[in-house]
Order: C-alpha cells, then sequence, then structure tokens
C-alpha cells in the first residue's frame, strides 16, 4: 500500500514537474508546478513529515505559487507566443537543457549505483506521531540552529528589499515616461 | 499516523464521488442546445473587445511578495509558540535546557526583522492602494463658502445671467436695510 | 434480536466509512440550510417574507434549488479555457471542504453498545496546520475560474479576490498562533479541550475572553477570507456583476456555490473551536455526547447568523481601505497581540492577564493610528503625492 501510494505520488509529481517545462501557458505551468509541490507534500507526509508537508503546502503551494500567479498576470500573455519564436532558440537551449538533465540524472544513477549514497537501515515504523514531534523541532531550531534561523530571517528582509527595490525602478521609469506624455 | 490521514483519504473520496455523481448526473440530465448567443462574454449586452487577458498592476506582485515573506515567518512561529510551553514544562529540558525565555527573545527579534520588512514597504507606500492616480492631487476647497456665489463675483459676470442675479443682490440690499 | 445480526464490535474502516459520509452530508445539508437562512434572515431583516412556496415554510427550497442547477444549461464562453474553466469549481470548493474533516464536533460518540470514537473524521497532531495550508490554497479557485472565462469582469474579481484573502490570511493564521500559544499544541482537539473547566491545569475560561484581539482579528480576517459583506469585492454585484464566477453556468456555479457557503461554515466551527470552547458545556463537564454536539452546532449558528447579520448592517468597503485595514491595522495588531502572548506564556503569567496586556500594547498603537487618519493618507498617500510632483 505505501510502496504503492509512493509509487503514485512520485510518478504525478515527475509528470506534473515534465509539465512544468512542456506546457506552453505559463498559467498551465504554474498550476502544473503546484500539483508537483502537492503531490512532493504527500510524499513527506507519506514518510512521516508532517511539519514538512505542512510547510510546504503553506510556504510553497499557498504563497509562492501565488506569487507566481501574479507575476504570470503580470505579463503580458498575448506575448507568450512571441517568446517562443525570440531568436532565443537559435541557442539551442533546449537541447543543451536535455543534456544537462540527462547528465544530472546519470550522475544521480551513477551515485546510487556505485554505493556512496544508502538508505538508511534502520526506518521501522513510522511513529502515531510521525518523526517530526513539533516540540523537539522547535526546540533545535531555537536553541542549536539558532543563528542560521535568524540569517533565514535576515535573508527573507533583503530577498524583499532587494526585489522591491528592482521592481519599483521598473515602476518609477516606466511612470516618468507617463507623466512627460501630458506635459509635452 | 498513518491511520489519521486514511480517514481523511476516504473523506476527501467520498466528496469527490458526491462531487462527480452531480456533475455527471447534470450532463446528461441538462439541455443541449447550440445557441451560439449564450456563449458570448457577459458585457452587459456590450459586445466584447479584445481578450480580458491584461497585464495587472505590479502592486498585486507586491502583496504576493510580502505574503510569501510573511507565510515563512508564521510557519517559524508555530514551532515557536509549541516550544514555549514544552520548556515551561520542563519537557523540553531534554532538548535545550531552559530556552522559553531565549526562545522569546529569538521569537522577538525574528518578528522584528521582518516587520522591518513591512515597515519598509509601508513607508515607501506600497501598501497604499490608490497609486496610479496621474493627475495631480485633489484639492478639496478650503472653505465651503467659495462654492456659494458672492456679491462680488455676480456683478463681474455677464449681462445674460445676471437678472436674476440682480434681483437677488437688490432682495439682500433690501433686508439687509430693513 | 439486533444483536444478533450485528457484529459485536463494528470494524474499524465501516467506522471510517460511516464517519466521512454522515459528515460530509451534514456539510452539504448545512450549506443548503444556510442559503435559505440567508434568504430567510435577509427577508427578516428587510421586513419581507421570503421564500415561501416550496415545502411547509419554504424549507425544501434548497432541494428545489439543487434540482434546478442540475437541469440548467451549461455555459462554456467563448475564447474560454476549457481545461482550467472546467477545474476551478472543484478547486474552489475542494479545501472548503477538507477543512472539516479536523473539527472536533463533540467527544466519544456511543450509540447503543458501540463506541464509534470522537465525533470527527480524524483528529491529527498538527491539525492547525493541516488548516493553515488548506485555506492557502482556497485561492486557487478562485484566479482559475476568473482567469480561464476570459471575461474582464472575472478577471477583475479574481485578481482583487486573490490579493484580500492573501492579505487577511496572514492575519487569520497570526491569530490562531496566539490561540496555540496558549493552548500549547496544535492539535484542534487539544484547543478545545484546554478551554473546559475539567481541563488539567486549566482555568475553564473560553479563548474569547482570553484572547479579546486574536478573537476579533480572527472574525474579520474571517470574513474577508470567505469573501463575504463587508468585503465582498470579489463579486460585489455593482460593479463587477458576479465578479469570478460571472460566466459560470449550472452545476458549476452550483459548485462554486457550495465552496463559499462550506468555506463559512468552516470558518464558523474554527472560531467556534479555537475561541468558543468546541463542544464545551459551561459548567457541565461530562455532558453526553449529543449534548456536545448540540452545544457545538449552537455556537457555529450564531457565528453563521453573524455572517447574514453583518451583510444587511454594514456597507461595503472601498478596496483601498480594505488593504489598508489589512496590512497597516490588523496585521500590526496581530503581531503585537502575539508577542505580548508569547511573553505571558513564557514567563509562566496566569493566562487571565493576557487581554489587559495585549490592550495595554495597543493603546500607544491606536493612537498613534488615530493620529495619523488613515481615511486621508490612503488617498493621498506617499507615493501619489511623489507622483504628483513629478508631474
Amino acid at each position: 500500500m505505501e510502496q504503492f501510494l509512493f509509487f503514485l505520488l512520485s510518478l504525478s509529481a515527475i509528470a506534473f514537474a515534465v509539465g512544468v517545462v512542456v506546457v506552453k501557458s505559463p498559467m498551465k505551468s504554474v498550476l502544473s508546478l503546484l500539483g508537483s509541490f502537492v503531490a512532493l507534500a504527500m510524499i513527506y507526509l507519506l514518510i512521516g513529515f508532517q511539519f514538512l508537508a505542512a510547510a510546504q503546502l503553506l510556504v510553497y503551494a499557498g504563497a509562492i505559487m501565488v506569487l507566481f500567479l501574479f507575476v504570470v498576470m503580470l505579463l503580458n500573455l498575448s506575448d507568450v507566443n512571441a517568446v517562443f519564436d525570440a531568436p532565443i532558440r537559435v541557442l539551442g537551449q533546449k537541447r543543451i537543457a536535455i543534456a544537462a538533465s540527462a547528465a544530472a540524472l546519470i550522475g544521480m544513477i551513477a551515485l546510487f549505483a556505485g554505493g556512496s549514497v544508502q538508505a538508511s537501515e534502520s526506518v521501522g515504523a513510522i511513529p502515531a506521531e510521525g518523526y517530526d514531534q513539533i516540540e523537539y523541532l522547535g526546540a533545535l531550531i531555537f536553541s542549536r540552529y539558532m543563528i542560521p534561523f535568524q540569517a533565514s530571517a535576515l535573508l527573507l528582509l533583503a530577498t524583499m528589499i532587494g526585489v522591491l527595490v528592482l521592481a519599483k525602478r521598473r515602476r518609477d521609469s516606466a511612470s516618468d515616461v507617463n507623466s512627460e506624455e501630458p506635459a509635452q | 499516523m498513518y491511520f489519521d490521514y486514511l480517514t481523511v483519504l476516504i473523506f476527501a473520496s467520498v466528496g469527490l464521488v458526491f462531487v462527480f455523481a452531480n456533475l455527471i448526473i447534470a450532463s446528461v440530465l441538462r439541455p443541449k442546445r447550440t445557441v451560439t448567443e449564450g456563449l458570448e462574454i457577459y458585457e452587459c449586452g456590450e459586445e466584447t473587445i479584445g481578450e480580458a487577458w491584461v497585464r495587472f498592476d505590479i502592486r498585486y506582485y507586491t502583496v504576493a511578495l510580502v505574503y510569501v515573506i510573511f507565510a515563512v515567518e508564521i510557519a517559524f512561529l508555530f514551532p515557536w509558540a509549541i516550544v514555549l510551553r514544552e520548556s515551561l514544562l520542563g519537557e523540553g529540558a531534554a532538548a535545550g535546557l531552559g530556552i522559553g525565555v531565549f526562545a522569546l527573545v529569538e521569537g522577538f527579534v525574528f518578528i522584528a526583522i521582518l516587520f522591518l520588512g513591512l515597515a519598509y514597504v509601508w513607508v515607501k507606500g506600497d501598501l497604499d492602494w490608490v497609486l496610479t492616480y496621474s493627475a495631480p492631487a485633489y484639492q478639496p476647497p478650503t472653505s465651503r463658502m467659495r462654492a456659494i456665489p458672492t456679491v462680488d463675483t455676480l456683478e463681474g459676470d455677464s449681462e445674460d445671467d445676471s437678472e436674476d442675479a440682480a434681483e437677488d443682490t437688490s432682495t439682500d440690499e433690501s433686508e439687509d436695510a430693513a | 434480536m439486533m444483536d444478533d445480526i450485528l457484529p459485536a464490535e463494528l470494524p474499524l474502516f465501516a467506522v471510517w466509512v460511516i464517519k466521512a459520509v454522515v459528515i460530509f452530508g451534514s456539510l452539504i445539508s448545512a450549506a443548503g440550510i444556510t442559503t435559505l437562512a440567508e434568504r430567510k434572515v435577509s427577508a427578516w431583516i428587510q421586513y419581507r417574507i421570503g421564500p415561501n412556496r416550496v415545502g411547509p415554510f419554504g424549507l425544501l427550497q434548497p432541494l428545489a434549488d439543487g434540482v434546478k442547477f442540475i437541469f440548467k444549461e451549461e455555459l462554456v464562453p467563448d475564447g474560454a479555457n476549457r481545461l482550467m474553466f472546467r477545474l476551478a469549481p472543484m478547486i474552489t470548493a475542494a479545501p472548503a471542504m477538507m477543512c472539516i474533516a479536523v473539527i472536533p464536533f463533540a467527544g466519544e460518540v456511543v450509540i447503543g453498545n458501540y463506541n464509534l470514537g470522537n465525533l470527527s473524521i480524524t483528529d491529527l497532531s498538527v491539525s492547525v496546520l493541516y488548516v493553515g495550508a488548506l485555506t492557502g490554497l482556497g485561492i486557487y479557485g478562485i484566479i482559475l475560474g476568473g482567469w480561464s472565462s476570459n471575461s474582464k469582469f472575472s478577471l477583475m474579481g479574481a485578481m482583487r479576490a486573490s490579493a484580500q484573502m492573501v492579505s487577511y490570511e496572514l492575519t487569520l493564521l497570526l491569530a490562531i498562533l496566539s490561540v496555540v500559544l496558549l493552548a500549547g499544541s496544535l492539535d484542534l482537539r487539544a484547543i478545545a479541550e484546554s478551554q473546559a473547566s475539567s481541563a488539567e491545569g486549566g482555568i475553564g475560561v473560553w479563548n474569547m475572553f482570553l484572547q479579546p484581539v486574536a478573537f476579533v482579528l480572527f472574525i474579520i480576517a474571517m470574513f474577508a477570507e470567505t469573501n463575504r459583506h463587508p468585503f465582498d469585492f470579489a463579486e460585489c454585484e455593482p460593479e463587477l456583476v458576479g465578479g469570478f464566477h460571472t460566466e459560470y453556468s449550472s452545476m458549476k456555479f452550483a459548485l462554486f456555490f457550495l465552496g463559499e457557503y462550506c468555506a463559512i461554515i468552516v470558518m464558523c466551527c474554527l472560531v467556534t473551536t479555537f475561541f468558543l470552547g468546541g463542544y464545551d458545556v459551561p459548567f457541565w463537564d461530562s455532558a453526553p455526547w449529543f449534548i456536545q454536539l448540540a452545544s457545538f452546532v449552537a455556537k457555529a449558528a450564531c457565528f453563521i447568523f453573524l455572517f447574514l447579520w453583518v451583510r444587511w448592517t454594514l456597507p461595503r468597503f472601498r478596496y483601498d481601505q480594505l488593504m489598508g485595514l489589512g496590512w497597516k491595522v490588523m496585521l500590526p495588531l496581530a503581531l503585537v497581540n502575539v508577542t505580548v502572548t508569547g511573553a505571558v506564556v513564557s514567563f509562566g503569567w496566569s493566562p487571565l492577564i493576557t487581554p489587559v496586556l495585549a490592550v495595554a500594547a495597543l493603546i500607544p498603537g491606536v493612537i498613534l493610528f488615530a493620529r495619523s487618519n488613515p481615511g486621508e493618507a490612503s488617498l493621498t498617500g506617499h507615493a501619489l503625492s511623489e507622483e504628483g510632483s513629478a508631474s
């Protein structure tokens, strides 16, 4: 049962992930990515990480995908075909991407086959509380991993301000163009 | 733990069966006409011009960005909320000795750092929703009396509409005299 | 006689299926009853009669509506994105319905010889996170429905609704967080039981009184999350016709409708669990399960009535006021409330002083806010004056 669910979820996660790249409409791409994230969250649940699954849904599926959707809305969707016809294809990026991912896949298979990455033997039945008892998780975050935790807060702050500065610079230049028109 | 989620799965499948049964029943029973008027986009009787897929404002993006930051913060605050209580009961002593107040301070710092982000957005005016208003700001009249015609402006007016005004001013003057 | 036919103990799987069917059926019936109640209460407030033709007092009106939906012609507008247009109603309805699975309606159910366990689909140890994750997903159906219709009304309604839901979800989660701080658990049943007078170490006071700030914030955010008056910008009729579901008809519209009312019911159940002690019956600790269930339903019904009452009492907000309220007032208030509650819990003070401290911490903020005159600021704001001076 667990094996079956795992393969089902993994396959759907991979299928959705392939869909992200293959589908032409950016809206459908975002939805595919959402499907992939939900399947991933369920895989986390299957191996007993409840907090991770919830965080995956809350942060990635709930928040970051909304951001992506808004970005898609921000783009002019009628120009999508123009993007596909752009001379950037001349660079053969599709072929490079396929080659790179194939190389990564072969590398991973080689790692697993070579025995340098091994599955943990000690994994038994999943405890009723899941693996991530949230008290221990919290205790670890707020004692041993205190500095990475605060660093993540700073990183988030820097990201937000950086993105806003970039976005606002674009908007200011755009509004300058607009404001010049009525003056003339 | 599996059993907890298995029941959720059963519940979800009951819901799916209900929804799809309704959709299938409706698709069998409902009339199928090929009247094309009904397929037009509703725009209060006007004919639609162009597609609806237009470029949206960047403010939506800003809002979503701030939301992402705070969603991450809240995801971290849930373990924080549990730790504060646990360490009091002494159970957290196994993982970190008496981290209650320590975690509290850490949580405060965390919230404060991210609140800085909100404050930045706030001060920069990205939370003000009325932005694309490019005309000069509306200046409300400084006093209500300015809207009402005074004697001076009426006297300065052209002849054609000053008759009634002249009567008004005369009555005003007579009243004043009386 | 019955004992001979029925097994001495129901198999576990049968119990699960029975619970799932009963609770799902109750949810759908409750949604139907809420639609009727909405029309009846509206009529009552406006001094009309309301639906009274179908069945006694119009009680069968929801059924008639359902049948009508089934027989309606289905339209997929020209130029719509067909796949997403079909998918959107289901994506909207699913998260709202799934949320009900973790709500504890009552304690142990014993019927005759059978012990069916606690009355809820499941009791997760992290059910608060489950709720938080699912409410975040509710937004996609609305965006998709609006986007795939190829209608301007739909798209604008969807964008407004999504930005609004995103803004208020933070406040909702922070209000929940302050309750979690007091209860020290992420389990909804544990949170409900921690407010009962029989709770170990508890003081038997509902969180409504211990967390008045979080309670008010939660209620306001809950109206915004469900796109109800006075925050119903997703479908405000004078501006956007039907909002994101302008182009929908037949069963697909019914699904949107159902999802909306299920979301309202879920929110009412949540506020009952978090702030009103859930199925706790005041001064009666060992109440039988049906009394507990009745207590829960009565509390939730009060909030459903509040939804309907507010609809005919308050005028609709302006959109900039809505965003200003969400980001500039409610989010900072919720953060302050969480920090104050955290301090109380961490220092081991009595939770009874939380409301005092929270209100004391809020007073400077409120004074500052009142002096900044937010109504004016949002109209002639910072960026506006910048642009004005540039041009």
